[in-house]
Parts: C-alpha cells; structure tokens; sequence
C-alpha cells in the first residue's frame, strides 16, 4: 500500500460555469449514499418494521381471544385503528425512528465528519436540508409498509368472529395516514434535536424524553389548561388520528384538524431549527 | 491564493488566532509552522468557514470559502485523520463527497489509487490504522482535482516511507501551480519539504519568508532559529502547569 510517486490528477471535466452551486440532486444523493453506508440502518429499519407488524398481528389476535368475553358495550366499542396501532407499544417505534433521524447528524459530530462535509459543502443550510429530504423519503416509504401492513395483519388477525373494518374506510385510511406520516416526523425530530445537542447519547436521551417520557407527565388530572399542548404532543395526536372507533374517550381530545396541524408543524419545525443550528454554529 | 488579513478568534479569555495576516502564493509548499496550541488548526478552521472569526477576514482566491456552494474543485483540505465516519467504507466516504460536489464516480477510484488504498477500499473505516487515515484525508482533499489545498500536520502516523510520498506529493502538487499550505509543529517536517514558511507563536505571526532566509537568521540551523523564535512564547511546556 506504499506509493513512491505521484501520478497528476486529471482535471474532471468541464462544467466549471456552474461548479459552484450546490445541486439538490448531487446533495440528495451525496446523503442518499450516506444513509444506506452505515450497516446499522438498514438492520434497524428491518427490525422495526418486522416488529410491528407482528405486534399488530398479536394484537389483532388478542382481541380474537378476548371477543366471547367482552360485554356489548365493549364489543359496540372496538376500535380497529388501535387494535393495528395500540399506542403504548408504538413509543418504541418513535425511539427508534427518531434515534435513526438524530444519528443522521449526530454520527457527523461524533468524529468530526461534520467538517469533512461542510468543507466539501459550505452551503450548510442544504446539505440539511438534503439530509432532511432523504430521511423523508425513506422514511414515507416505511411508515407507508409498516402502517398498511399492521392493519391489514391485525384485521386478518380478527378472524370471522369480529366484523372487520375495510382499510379503504375513510377512518382507516386517516389511520394509515397518520400512521406513515408519524415516522418521517420522529426521524426529523430527531434529527432537530441532534442538530442542537451534537452528542449521540445525549440525542438518543432527548428523543427518548420527548417521545416517552413526556407525554404521560403532560396528562395530569387538574392541569386541565395544558391540554392545547398536551394534545400538540405528537403521540396524542397520531392515537386522535388512528382511532377508530365510537367508543368512550375520557378528557379533551383535539379535532382532528388540530391533530393533523400538529403533526405537520413538528417536522416543519424540527427542520427550521436543524437548518438555523447547523448553519450558525462553529463546528 | 490565501489572504489572511487580520485575523481574531477568541475563545473567552484565550485569544487563539490574534491579529494574524499573511499571503500564502500558488506554485510553492508554504509550511504553517508553530509549536502546539499557536493556532494553526483555528486559522486553517476559519479559513474553510468552519469557525467564524471574532474580526478579520480569510479569502481563498479572493472569496470567504462560506461564498461558495460546493468546494471540492476549488479547494481540498485534510484537517484531522478522525474527520470521518467509523461505519463506512473508504469508497462510500468518498464517492458521497464526489457525489455532492457532482464530480465524476470514477474519481473515486482514481485518487484511492493515488493514495495507494485501493485494496483496502471496501474496509470500514473504523479498522484503519492512523497513517490509512491520513492517506484517505488526502484522497479526499484530491477528489475535486484543486488548485488549492490546505493540509492540518498531515504526516502524524505516516511511517518513513509515507512521508517521503507525502512529500513528493506536496511538492508535486505545488510544481504544478498550486497553493499548497501544509502545517506542522515540527520544523524537521518543513525542512525538506516547503519552500516558504509562516511562522507563528501565540497565536501572532512572528515570519513570513523563504526558508532559506529563515535558516539564515540563526546562522544556518532552522531548528535553532524556530526555537529561538518561539521559544519563549510556546503556550504547553513540558512539566509545567498552565
Ligand atoms: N473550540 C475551542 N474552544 C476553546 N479553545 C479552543 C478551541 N479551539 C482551539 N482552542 C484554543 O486555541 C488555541 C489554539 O489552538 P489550535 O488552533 O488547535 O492550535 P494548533 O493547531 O497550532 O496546535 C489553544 O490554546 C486551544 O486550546
Ligand atoms: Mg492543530
């Protein structure tokens, strides 16, 4: 691996009239390469869809089990969005989307890639912005599987003793919707609170108490006045968006357009702080 | 071309780069010298626009680097063997570097070749000695084929023979027309290999002249002339506390 002389570097040909300005399609790309280069991601992405598709297929078949016993009320009450996505086992899911979205940037601060690429790069606003569209995308797509796959597993899961709920119902549909969009929304999250913390596992920390920590600290009886920001949380407003039932809610819950409001005011906002940070902070 | 013009950068009390101007011209090895913790990687850091500075002003071919969209054919740079990620291999480190400054894939291959990491360039990264470190630094710094490149004390963990490669490298690159700026705490690093030397201690600059002409001031010995000049104003001594 010794090399004595040096062999001159050809120049790369033409294009110099626009060598200067960053394309967003060599960003993306350049990201693109990136995301998928780190054995990690692709095992982590695997494991979480598999995971929840099979929980959704349990869950499914736990109501199977439990349906002779449930009472007609209960029964008048099933809910078949959050039979495919019980909420309490869906934390794990947003841990681990938004740790996928906090190492995009956090993993460059670790060593200190981060000044490799902004020395390539010094439009640092893009090449966030890059990041932010290619964990979108994989993202989308993902959520996209995992959400129509879940439901279409735990309505199989129901068997013929429970009426099934068709996916194409509107309210299924707006479940399947949440659902794709909640996992592009913790990976940009995720990757928001990365941008300002740097540290991996002060990251991974921050998204764990944002995810999982918080909301049952946000839902306390007698601080009935926080409930505008509790229902802002992005768990409580994706369970509003994936119920489907007719059933028994207890306390406030959001209209659905302040759900959906939230839940695209998130990840907008995830992304204008990681932009703001990455650009004006010495790295 | 590398203007420099009065450039600051304070980190709460230290003053880490003072007042600092220099011109560093294409066509020559300019050495960056000065002992440990002078200032030489904030300088080279302000430069690349990674820092701001506290007051001044650094130019690359006349422009802030931050003017810039994408960099690689105008400017190369290898600031720290660690400026890398462990998981990935040396070929995906580069070909997302080449990818966002839309340069040809086969570039890649090309200056792996020239660093001499082909054969290890399906590696991870993370299993690389210092010395494959530094070369893969290098490759990057080559990728977009620049006339100017600015290297931070690129020869740590090279063995013998790497050097001496590093060295004819340098050379080369600066034979051909290129600013080439290469810092180093060790005068015996410079010796052989640049043709101009920035001096600085403490942050200011204390020579900005030919080496011959700095070899001279201490009749001869270039060591003893970057002791003499630094000596007293080195910021880390051994065996003392700060
Ligand atoms: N990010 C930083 N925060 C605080 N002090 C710093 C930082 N970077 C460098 N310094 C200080 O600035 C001075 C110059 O450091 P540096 O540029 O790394 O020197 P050199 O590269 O010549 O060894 C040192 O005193 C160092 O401790
Ligand atoms: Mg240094």
């Amino acid at each position: 691996m010794s090399l004595v002389t040096h062999t001159p570097v050809p120049r790369p040909p033409g294009r110099s009239g626009t060598a200067d300005r960053a394309r967003w399609r060599d960003l993306v790309g350049a990201e693109w390469i990136k995301f998928w280069s780190l054995r990690s991601t692709p095992v982590t992405l695997g494991v979480l869809a598999a995971l929840y598709l099979y929980l959704a297929w349990r869950s499914g078949g736990q109501e199977y089990r439990s349906w002779p016993h449930y009472t007609p009320e209960m029964r008048d009450g099933f809910d078949a969005g959050h039979t495919a996505f019980p909420g309490p086992e869906w934390f794990a899911m947003m841990v681990g989307a938004g740790t996928v979205g906090a190492l995009t940037v956090a993993g460059e601060h670790a060593g200190g890639l981060i000044r490799t690429t902004f020395t390539a790069v010094p439009a640092r606003g893009r090449v966030v912005l890059a990041k932010a569209i290619v964990l979108t995308g994989v993202m989308t797509v993902l959520g996209f599987a995992v959400a129509v796959g879940s439901y279409t597993l735990s309505q199989a899961a129901l068997g013929d003793r429970i009426p099934h709920h068709a996916v194409t119902q509107p309210d299924a549909m707006r479940a399947v919707a949440a659902t794709t969009l909640l996992l592009p929304l913790c990976a940009l999250v995720g990757m928001g609170l990365a941008a300002v913390i740097r540290v991996t596992a002060g990251s991974v920390f921050a998204v764990c108490a944002l995810f999982v920590l918080l909301p049952p600290g946000l839902r306390v009886t007698g601080r009935q006045w926080l409930d505008p920001v509790v229902n802002a949380h992005p768990w409580f407003a994706w369970g509003r968006l994936t119920g489907t039932g007719n059933g028994h809610i207890v306390g406030s819950v959001p209209s659905f357009t302040a759900a959906w409001t939230a839940m695209a005011a998130w990840p907008v906002a995830a992304v204008a702080v990681a932009v703001v940070a990455m650009r004006v902070r010495d790295v | 071309m590398i203007e420099v013009n009065e450039l600051t950068k304070r980190y709460g009390h230290t003053v880490a780069v003072d007042a600092l101007t220099f011109t560093v011209r294409p066509g020559r090895v300019t050495g960056f010298l000065g002992p440990n913790g002078s200032g030489k990687s904030t300088t080279l850091r302000m430069l690349l626009g990674l820092c701001a500075p506290t007051s001044g002003t650094a130019l690359i071919d006349g422009r802030p680097f931050r003017a810039r969209g994408v960099a690689l054919r105008h400017v190369g740079a290898l600031l720290s063997a660690d400026d890398v990620h462990p998981g990935r291999t040396a070929r995906a480190h580069l070909a997302a570097l080449a990818r966002a400054n839309g340069l040809p894939r086969g570039r890649v291959g090309e200056v792996l070749r020239d660093v001499g990491l082909t054969e290890v360039a399906k590696r991870r990264v993370g299993t690389f000695s210092l010395g494959m470190k530094q070369r893969l630094g290098i490759a990057a710094a080559l990728l977009g084929d620049p006339p100017v490149l600015l290297f931070d004390e690129p020869v740590n963990g090279l063995d013998p023979e790497g050097v001496r490669w590093a060295r004819e490298l340098f050379r080369g690159l600066a034979a051909e027309g290129r600013t080439v700026f290469v810092s180093s705490h060790l005068m015996s690093e410079m010796e052989n290999t640049a043709d101009h030397l920035v001096v600085i201690a403490d942050g200011t600059l204390v020579a900005d002249e030919p080496l011959a002409d700095f070899a001279a001031r201490a009749g001869g010995g270039l060591e003893e002339a970057f002791m003499k000049l630094t000596g007293d104003r080195v910021r880390y001594r051994a065996g003392e506390v700060r």
